[in-house]
Protein backbone atom coordinates (compact mmCIF):
# COMPACT_ATOMS: atom_id res chain seq x y z
CA UNK A 1 0.00 0.00 0.00
CA UNK A 2 1.60 3.44 -1.17
CA UNK A 3 1.11 5.88 1.77
CA UNK A 4 0.17 9.32 0.55
CA UNK A 5 -0.09 13.03 2.88
CA UNK A 6 -1.26 15.72 1.42
CA UNK A 7 -1.96 19.93 1.98
CA UNK A 8 -3.61 21.13 -0.93
CA UNK A 9 -2.74 24.80 -0.22
CA UNK A 10 -4.43 27.75 -2.38
CA UNK A 11 -0.27 28.61 -3.47
CA UNK A 12 1.21 25.45 -2.70
CA UNK A 13 0.32 20.91 -3.47
CA UNK A 14 2.56 19.67 -0.31
CA UNK A 15 3.08 16.04 0.00
CA UNK A 16 4.67 13.50 2.03
CA UNK A 17 5.19 9.94 0.70
CA UNK A 18 7.50 7.73 1.84
CA UNK A 19 8.77 9.91 4.05
CA UNK A 20 9.84 12.56 1.50
CA UNK A 21 8.08 15.35 1.01
CA UNK A 22 7.70 17.42 -1.85
CA UNK A 23 5.68 20.86 -2.81
CA UNK A 24 4.89 22.36 -6.26
CA UNK A 25 2.37 25.14 -7.29
CA UNK A 26 -1.17 24.76 -7.10
CA UNK A 27 -1.84 26.51 -9.78
CA UNK A 28 -2.97 25.27 -13.10
CA UNK A 29 -3.87 25.76 -16.71
CA UNK A 30 -6.58 23.93 -18.62
CA UNK A 31 -5.26 23.76 -22.13
CA UNK A 32 -6.63 21.86 -25.26
CA UNK A 33 -6.55 18.10 -25.03
CA UNK A 34 -4.79 18.00 -28.00
CA UNK A 35 -2.79 20.61 -27.75
CA UNK A 36 1.23 20.56 -28.83
CA UNK A 37 3.14 18.19 -26.05
CA UNK A 38 6.46 19.73 -25.27
CA UNK A 39 9.17 16.96 -25.76
CA UNK A 40 11.98 18.92 -24.44
CA UNK A 41 10.23 19.42 -20.92
CA UNK A 42 11.98 18.08 -17.96
CA UNK A 43 8.89 18.74 -15.80
CA UNK A 44 6.76 15.07 -17.11
CA UNK A 45 4.77 15.13 -14.58
CA UNK A 46 3.09 19.14 -15.06
CA UNK A 47 1.27 18.11 -17.86
CA UNK A 48 -1.58 16.08 -17.42
CA UNK A 49 -5.08 14.39 -18.74
CA UNK A 50 -7.50 13.66 -16.63
CA UNK A 51 -8.71 10.56 -18.47
CA UNK A 52 -10.90 8.62 -15.39
CA UNK A 53 -12.36 10.38 -12.82
CA UNK A 54 -15.10 9.99 -10.15
CA UNK A 55 -16.09 13.39 -11.06
CA UNK A 56 -17.34 13.04 -14.22
CA UNK A 57 -16.81 17.08 -15.02
CA UNK A 58 -13.24 16.57 -15.20
CA UNK A 59 -13.15 13.42 -17.84
CA UNK A 60 -11.14 13.64 -20.69
CA UNK A 61 -9.94 17.68 -19.71
CA UNK A 62 -5.80 18.18 -19.82
CA UNK A 63 -3.97 20.43 -17.76
CA UNK A 64 -0.70 21.93 -17.23
CA UNK A 65 0.80 23.96 -14.27
CA UNK A 66 4.33 25.43 -13.35
CA UNK A 67 7.34 26.16 -15.85
CA UNK A 68 5.32 23.97 -18.36
CA UNK A 69 2.07 26.16 -18.14
CA UNK A 70 4.45 29.44 -19.48
CA UNK A 71 4.32 27.40 -23.03
CA UNK A 72 0.60 27.12 -23.22
CA UNK A 73 -2.39 29.21 -24.12
CA UNK A 74 -5.37 28.86 -21.82
CA UNK A 75 -6.91 29.92 -18.35
CA UNK A 76 -5.36 29.81 -15.19
CA UNK A 77 -7.89 28.60 -12.71
CA UNK A 78 -6.74 28.36 -8.48
CA UNK A 79 -8.90 27.06 -5.86
CA UNK A 80 -10.83 30.80 -4.30
CA UNK A 81 -10.88 31.71 -0.36
CA UNK A 82 -14.74 31.68 -0.49
CA UNK A 83 -16.03 28.42 -1.51
CA UNK A 84 -15.07 24.98 0.75
CA UNK A 85 -12.43 22.49 -0.09
CA UNK A 86 -14.92 19.94 -1.45
CA UNK A 87 -16.95 22.22 -3.63
CA UNK A 88 -13.68 23.40 -5.41
CA UNK A 89 -12.41 22.13 -8.74
CA UNK A 90 -9.14 23.06 -8.35
CA UNK A 91 -9.16 20.93 -5.36
CA UNK A 92 -9.90 17.86 -7.23
CA UNK A 93 -7.95 18.39 -10.07
CA UNK A 94 -5.02 18.67 -8.25
CA UNK A 95 -5.24 15.60 -6.05
CA UNK A 96 -5.54 13.56 -9.03
CA UNK A 97 -2.39 15.08 -10.47
CA UNK A 98 -0.66 14.80 -6.80
CA UNK A 99 -1.65 11.30 -6.65
CA UNK A 100 -0.47 9.74 -10.04
CA UNK A 101 2.34 11.07 -9.78
CA UNK A 102 3.28 9.88 -6.29
CA UNK A 103 2.45 6.43 -7.30
CA UNK A 104 4.73 6.70 -10.76
CA UNK A 105 7.71 7.86 -8.71
CA UNK A 106 7.31 5.14 -6.44
CA UNK A 107 7.05 2.94 -9.34
CA UNK A 108 9.61 0.91 -8.38
CA UNK A 109 7.98 0.15 -4.87
CA UNK A 110 4.27 -0.13 -6.13
CA UNK A 111 2.66 -1.60 -9.28
CA UNK A 112 1.83 1.52 -11.31
CA UNK A 113 -1.39 -0.31 -12.44
CA UNK A 114 -4.29 -0.10 -9.76
CA UNK A 115 -1.75 0.04 -6.63
CA UNK A 116 -3.73 0.31 -3.59
CA UNK A 117 -3.31 3.64 -2.24
CA UNK A 118 -4.05 5.06 1.49
CA UNK A 119 -4.54 8.85 1.19
CA UNK A 120 -4.50 11.48 4.31
CA UNK A 121 -5.78 14.87 3.88
CA UNK A 122 -6.40 18.05 5.77
CA UNK A 123 -9.43 20.80 5.21
CA UNK A 124 -10.59 23.67 7.15
CA UNK A 125 -11.43 23.23 10.54
CA UNK A 126 -14.97 24.55 9.92
CA UNK A 127 -15.09 22.40 7.66
CA UNK A 128 -14.28 18.85 9.24
CA UNK A 129 -16.01 19.78 12.60
CA UNK A 130 -18.90 20.31 10.15
CA UNK A 131 -20.11 18.07 7.23
CA UNK A 132 -16.88 18.71 5.29
CA UNK A 133 -15.08 15.38 5.93
CA UNK A 134 -18.03 12.59 4.51
CA UNK A 135 -18.56 15.17 1.19
CA UNK A 136 -14.94 15.42 0.76
CA UNK A 137 -14.71 11.13 0.84
CA UNK A 138 -17.80 10.82 -0.96
CA UNK A 139 -16.28 13.16 -4.11
CA UNK A 140 -12.71 11.27 -3.97
CA UNK A 141 -13.38 8.00 -3.83
CA UNK A 142 -13.75 6.14 -6.85
CA UNK A 143 -11.48 5.13 -9.94
CA UNK A 144 -9.13 7.24 -12.03
CA UNK A 145 -6.78 7.38 -14.90
CA UNK A 146 -4.48 10.18 -15.24
CA UNK A 147 -2.13 10.30 -18.26
CA UNK A 148 1.19 11.97 -18.67
CA UNK A 149 1.58 13.32 -22.40
CA UNK A 150 4.77 14.11 -22.08
CA UNK A 151 6.19 10.42 -21.12
CA UNK A 152 3.14 9.08 -22.21
CA UNK A 153 2.63 7.18 -19.26
CA UNK A 154 -0.49 6.46 -17.41
CA UNK A 155 -1.50 5.42 -13.85
CA UNK A 156 -4.16 3.77 -12.83
CA UNK A 157 -5.63 3.47 -9.34
CA UNK A 158 -9.22 3.16 -6.76
CA UNK A 159 -9.49 5.56 -3.96
CA UNK A 160 -12.24 3.46 -1.12
CA UNK A 161 -13.69 5.66 1.16
CA UNK A 162 -12.31 3.29 3.30
CA UNK A 163 -8.94 4.46 2.98
CA UNK A 164 -9.40 8.32 3.14
CA UNK A 165 -8.21 9.64 6.05
CA UNK A 166 -9.14 13.42 6.64
CA UNK A 167 -8.09 15.55 9.41
CA UNK A 168 -8.54 19.23 10.48
CA UNK A 169 -6.03 21.39 9.07
CA UNK A 170 -3.48 23.09 12.07
CA UNK A 171 -5.25 21.03 14.75
CA UNK A 172 -3.44 18.44 12.79
CA UNK A 173 -0.22 19.66 13.14
CA UNK A 174 0.27 19.76 16.57
CA UNK A 175 -0.19 16.00 16.35
CA UNK A 176 3.23 15.59 15.05
CA UNK A 177 4.90 16.71 18.04
CA UNK A 178 5.74 14.13 20.73
CA UNK A 179 3.17 13.71 22.75
CA UNK A 180 5.08 14.36 25.80
CA UNK A 181 5.52 17.93 24.00
CA UNK A 182 1.56 18.58 23.11
CA UNK A 183 0.52 17.30 26.39
CA UNK A 184 2.70 19.57 28.28
CA UNK A 185 2.24 22.40 26.06
CA UNK A 186 -1.44 22.21 25.94
CA UNK A 187 -2.61 20.60 28.83
CA UNK A 188 -5.00 22.72 31.24
CA UNK A 189 -4.81 26.15 29.17
CA UNK A 190 -7.05 27.56 26.85
CA UNK A 191 -4.85 27.58 23.49
CA UNK A 192 -5.47 29.19 20.06
CA UNK A 193 -4.33 27.49 16.93
CA UNK A 194 -3.64 30.20 13.82
CA UNK A 195 -2.99 28.79 10.85
CA UNK A 196 -2.64 31.44 8.25
CA UNK A 197 -2.41 30.18 4.38
CA UNK A 198 -2.05 31.74 1.01
CA UNK A 199 -5.78 32.44 0.30
CA UNK A 200 -7.13 32.06 4.17
CA UNK A 201 -7.12 32.02 7.80
CA UNK A 202 -8.00 29.21 9.92
CA UNK A 203 -8.31 29.74 13.72
CA UNK A 204 -9.40 26.93 16.04
CA UNK A 205 -9.44 27.04 20.17
CA UNK A 206 -7.81 24.04 21.99
CA UNK A 207 -8.93 23.48 25.28
CA UNK A 208 -7.14 21.45 27.82
CA UNK A 209 -5.63 19.75 24.84
CA UNK A 210 -8.68 19.22 23.06
CA UNK A 211 -9.84 21.25 19.62
CA UNK A 212 -13.45 22.94 20.89
CA UNK A 213 -14.34 21.87 16.96
CA UNK A 214 -17.62 24.37 17.10
CA UNK A 215 -15.96 27.68 17.60
CA UNK A 216 -13.38 26.81 14.56
CA UNK A 217 -14.00 29.81 12.23
CA UNK A 218 -12.29 30.77 8.54
CA UNK A 219 -11.49 33.99 7.08
CA UNK A 220 -10.35 35.52 3.99
CA UNK A 221 -7.45 36.40 4.80
CA UNK A 222 -3.75 35.11 4.20
CA UNK A 223 -0.66 35.54 2.75
CA UNK A 224 -2.28 37.18 -0.69
CA UNK A 225 -3.51 40.02 1.91
CA UNK A 226 0.06 40.42 3.31
CA UNK A 227 1.33 40.36 -0.02
CA UNK A 228 -1.59 42.75 -1.37
CA UNK A 229 -0.42 45.11 1.47
CA UNK A 230 3.52 45.58 0.53
CA UNK A 231 2.84 45.59 -3.22
CA UNK A 232 0.27 48.56 -2.94
CA UNK A 233 3.21 50.27 -0.68
CA UNK A 234 5.68 49.45 -3.30
CA UNK A 235 3.98 51.16 -5.95
CA UNK A 236 3.16 54.49 -3.59
CA UNK A 237 7.16 54.30 -4.11
CA UNK A 238 6.86 54.11 -7.56
CA UNK A 239 8.03 50.12 -7.80
CA UNK A 240 5.84 47.54 -9.46
CA UNK A 241 6.36 44.53 -8.78
CA UNK A 242 5.04 41.05 -9.62
CA UNK A 243 3.79 38.62 -7.10
CA UNK A 244 7.28 36.46 -7.27
CA UNK A 245 9.32 39.69 -6.35
CA UNK A 246 7.12 40.75 -3.84
CA UNK A 247 7.41 37.97 -1.86
CA UNK A 248 11.38 37.56 -2.54
CA UNK A 249 11.03 41.17 -0.67
CA UNK A 250 8.88 39.90 2.28
CA UNK A 251 11.73 37.70 2.58
CA UNK A 252 14.72 39.75 2.06
CA UNK A 253 13.90 43.28 3.01
CA UNK A 254 15.93 44.38 0.01
CA UNK A 255 14.75 45.79 -3.14
CA UNK A 256 16.71 45.47 -6.14
CA UNK A 257 15.70 48.43 -8.45
CA UNK A 258 17.90 48.15 -11.48
CA UNK A 259 21.63 48.01 -10.14
CA UNK A 260 20.54 50.02 -7.20
CA UNK A 261 19.77 48.28 -3.45
CA UNK A 262 17.56 49.31 -0.90
CA UNK A 263 16.90 48.45 1.97
CA UNK A 264 12.87 48.42 2.41
CA UNK A 265 13.24 46.22 5.96
CA UNK A 266 10.58 49.34 7.62
CA UNK A 267 8.11 49.31 4.68
CA UNK A 268 8.11 45.41 5.30
CA UNK A 269 7.50 45.58 9.09
CA UNK A 270 4.92 48.16 8.47
CA UNK A 271 2.84 46.06 6.06
CA UNK A 272 3.23 43.19 9.02
CA UNK A 273 1.86 45.01 11.79
CA UNK A 274 -1.26 46.22 9.74
CA UNK A 275 -1.55 42.44 9.11
CA UNK A 276 -1.02 41.19 12.52
CA UNK A 277 -3.08 43.53 13.78
CA UNK A 278 -5.81 42.01 11.69
CA UNK A 279 -5.12 38.53 12.12
CA UNK A 280 -5.39 39.43 15.75
CA UNK A 281 -8.81 41.56 15.16
CA UNK A 282 -10.43 38.37 13.97
CA UNK A 283 -8.66 35.88 16.35
CA UNK A 284 -10.79 38.09 18.92
CA UNK A 285 -13.70 38.22 17.46
CA UNK A 286 -13.56 33.79 17.49
CA UNK A 287 -13.08 34.53 21.21
CA UNK A 288 -15.86 36.71 21.40
CA UNK A 289 -18.01 34.90 19.58
CA UNK A 290 -17.65 31.42 21.44
CA UNK A 291 -18.45 33.56 24.40
CA UNK A 292 -14.54 33.88 26.07
CA UNK A 293 -12.33 36.67 26.84
CA UNK A 294 -8.93 37.20 25.06
CA UNK A 295 -7.04 37.66 28.73
CA UNK A 296 -8.39 33.38 28.95
CA UNK A 297 -6.02 32.32 25.81
CA UNK A 298 -2.40 31.32 27.43
CA UNK A 299 -0.84 29.45 24.63
CA UNK A 300 -0.78 29.59 20.47
CA UNK A 301 0.37 27.95 17.83
CA UNK A 302 1.41 29.68 14.49
CA UNK A 303 1.62 27.75 11.41
CA UNK A 304 1.88 29.22 7.83
CA UNK A 305 4.92 30.21 5.69
CA UNK A 306 3.38 33.71 6.81
CA UNK A 307 5.24 33.04 10.44
CA UNK A 308 8.25 31.59 9.11
CA UNK A 309 11.16 33.72 10.48
CA UNK A 310 13.22 36.51 6.90
CA UNK A 311 16.39 36.49 5.62
CA UNK A 312 17.18 39.81 6.87
CA UNK A 313 17.58 40.30 10.66
CA UNK A 314 16.06 44.19 10.36
CA UNK A 315 12.38 42.30 9.55
CA UNK A 316 9.90 41.52 12.51
CA UNK A 317 8.48 37.93 13.20
CA UNK A 318 4.85 38.72 12.18
CA UNK A 319 4.50 35.75 15.44
CA UNK A 320 6.09 38.28 17.72
CA UNK A 321 4.17 41.06 16.70
CA UNK A 322 1.19 39.01 16.84
CA UNK A 323 2.21 38.65 20.10
CA UNK A 324 2.99 42.07 21.19
CA UNK A 325 -0.77 43.26 19.45
CA UNK A 326 -2.44 40.55 21.62
CA UNK A 327 -1.88 42.64 24.84
CA UNK A 328 -0.83 39.88 27.39
CA UNK A 329 1.71 36.95 27.66
CA UNK A 330 1.44 34.32 25.19
CA UNK A 331 3.53 30.84 25.28
CA UNK A 332 4.63 30.02 22.06
CA UNK A 333 3.44 26.28 20.83
CA UNK A 334 6.54 25.64 18.50
CA UNK A 335 5.96 23.37 15.62
CA UNK A 336 8.71 24.46 13.30
CA UNK A 337 10.77 22.23 12.41
CA UNK A 338 13.89 23.82 11.17
CA UNK A 339 12.08 26.62 10.75
CA UNK A 340 9.36 25.74 8.24
CA UNK A 341 6.38 26.23 8.99
CA UNK A 342 5.11 25.54 5.13
CA UNK A 343 4.81 21.76 6.25
CA UNK A 344 3.42 21.84 9.70
CA UNK A 345 -0.09 20.28 8.24
CA UNK A 346 1.08 17.63 6.28
CA UNK A 347 3.63 16.31 8.48
CA UNK A 348 0.75 15.91 10.78
CA UNK A 349 -1.80 14.38 8.33
CA UNK A 350 1.27 11.75 7.40
CA UNK A 351 1.47 11.42 11.65
CA UNK A 352 -1.91 10.63 12.02
CA UNK A 353 -3.00 8.42 8.99
CA UNK B 1 27.04 38.83 12.78
CA UNK B 2 25.22 40.52 9.75
CA UNK B 3 24.28 38.49 7.02
CA UNK B 4 22.31 38.96 3.75
CA UNK B 5 21.17 36.07 1.22
CA UNK B 6 21.86 35.66 -2.07
CA UNK B 7 19.86 33.57 -4.35
CA UNK B 8 21.76 32.58 -7.37
CA UNK B 9 21.05 30.73 -10.67
CA UNK B 10 23.01 27.15 -10.72
CA UNK B 11 25.31 28.34 -13.68
CA UNK B 12 26.94 31.04 -11.41
CA UNK B 13 27.68 29.54 -8.53
CA UNK B 14 30.92 28.47 -8.97
CA UNK B 15 31.92 32.50 -8.91
CA UNK B 16 30.98 32.27 -5.22
CA UNK B 17 32.65 28.83 -4.37
CA UNK B 18 35.49 28.71 -6.31
CA UNK B 19 36.06 32.41 -4.25
CA UNK B 20 39.46 32.81 -2.65
CA UNK B 21 37.81 35.25 0.20
CA UNK B 22 34.42 33.20 0.92
CA UNK B 23 34.27 34.11 4.48
CA UNK B 24 31.69 31.78 5.40
CA UNK B 25 29.40 30.56 2.39
CA UNK B 26 27.20 27.65 3.31
CA UNK B 27 24.98 26.35 0.12
CA UNK B 28 21.98 25.66 1.54
CA UNK B 29 19.51 24.07 -1.80
CA UNK B 30 19.63 27.13 -3.89
CA UNK B 31 20.87 29.82 -1.36
CA UNK B 32 23.73 30.76 -0.64
CA UNK B 33 23.94 32.54 2.62
CA UNK B 34 26.77 34.49 3.13
CA UNK B 35 27.64 35.63 6.84
CA UNK B 36 30.51 38.18 7.18
CA UNK B 37 32.01 39.90 9.49
CA UNK B 38 34.19 42.86 8.43
CA UNK B 39 34.52 41.64 4.82
CA UNK B 40 31.40 43.04 3.72
CA UNK B 41 32.30 45.15 1.54
CA UNK B 42 34.46 42.98 -0.57
CA UNK B 43 31.28 40.23 -0.64
CA UNK B 44 28.86 42.90 -1.89
CA UNK B 45 30.97 44.18 -4.51
CA UNK B 46 31.62 40.85 -6.28
CA UNK B 47 27.73 41.10 -6.14
CA UNK B 48 27.40 44.02 -7.54
CA UNK B 49 29.81 42.89 -10.47
CA UNK B 50 27.89 39.51 -11.19
CA UNK B 51 24.79 41.89 -10.95
CA UNK B 52 26.19 44.00 -13.94
CA UNK B 53 27.21 41.37 -15.68
CA UNK B 54 23.97 39.45 -15.29
CA UNK B 55 21.60 42.04 -14.28
CA UNK B 56 18.40 39.64 -14.67
CA UNK B 57 19.67 36.44 -12.55
CA UNK B 58 20.71 37.69 -9.31
CA UNK B 59 18.87 39.09 -6.51
CA UNK B 60 20.82 40.67 -3.83
CA UNK B 61 19.32 41.88 -0.79
CA UNK B 62 20.57 44.93 0.43
CA UNK B 63 23.04 44.23 3.33
CA UNK B 64 22.77 47.53 5.62
CA UNK B 65 22.95 46.65 9.44
CA UNK B 66 19.11 47.51 8.62
CA UNK B 67 17.95 49.89 11.89
CA UNK B 68 15.02 48.04 13.46
CA UNK B 69 12.12 50.49 13.30
CA UNK B 70 10.20 48.52 15.91
CA UNK B 71 11.25 46.69 18.91
CA UNK B 72 10.85 42.88 18.47
CA UNK B 73 8.81 42.15 21.37
CA UNK B 74 9.74 39.97 23.93
CA UNK B 75 5.73 39.04 25.21
CA UNK B 76 6.46 34.92 24.01
CA UNK B 77 7.74 32.95 26.69
CA UNK B 78 8.14 29.28 28.21
CA UNK B 79 8.74 28.35 24.22
CA UNK B 80 7.42 24.51 24.44
CA UNK B 81 9.75 23.15 22.62
CA UNK B 82 10.68 18.83 23.49
CA UNK B 83 12.36 16.77 24.98
CA UNK B 84 12.88 16.46 28.49
CA UNK B 85 8.96 16.98 29.22
CA UNK B 86 8.25 13.71 31.16
CA UNK B 87 5.81 11.39 28.69
CA UNK B 88 2.07 12.54 30.11
CA UNK B 89 -0.81 10.17 30.72
CA UNK B 90 -2.78 8.68 28.05
CA UNK B 91 -5.04 11.85 27.90
CA UNK B 92 -4.29 12.32 24.14
CA UNK B 93 -5.93 9.09 23.18
CA UNK B 94 -9.16 10.94 22.43
CA UNK B 95 -6.91 13.49 20.86
CA UNK B 96 -6.15 11.59 17.41
CA UNK B 97 -10.04 10.40 17.68
CA UNK B 98 -11.32 13.99 17.77
CA UNK B 99 -8.71 14.90 14.89
CA UNK B 100 -9.57 11.71 12.45
CA UNK B 101 -12.28 10.79 10.18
Amino acid sequence: MIKIASDLGRSRVRLIVNEMSNAYVSAYKEIPADAATRDDSHKPYEDFIIDSSPIESLCGRRFVRGETADYHKGVTVTADNQGRKFEQEATFVNMAAALAESIIRNSDKYPPLNPQVKLGLCIPCAEFFSDGASQMKKTLAGSYIVTFPITGMSVAFKLQESDIAITPEGVVALYALPKADRVSATKGKLAMILDCGYGSLDITLLRNGLPIGDTARSFPVGGITLEAMLSSELERSGVFASTEFVRTVLYTGALNHGNELLDVSETVNTCKVRFAKMLVQRAKSVLIEAGLNYTEVSAICPIGRCFNKAANEGIVSLVSLVAQEWGCDLDLIDISYNDDLEFANVRGVAAAM
Amino acid sequence: MLRFDLEIPKNLEHLFSDNDNPQSVVLDALRFKAQYGDSLQDIKSMCLELLAREPESVQLPAAKPAPVILPTPPVIENVAYASDVPSNEDDDDDFLSMILK
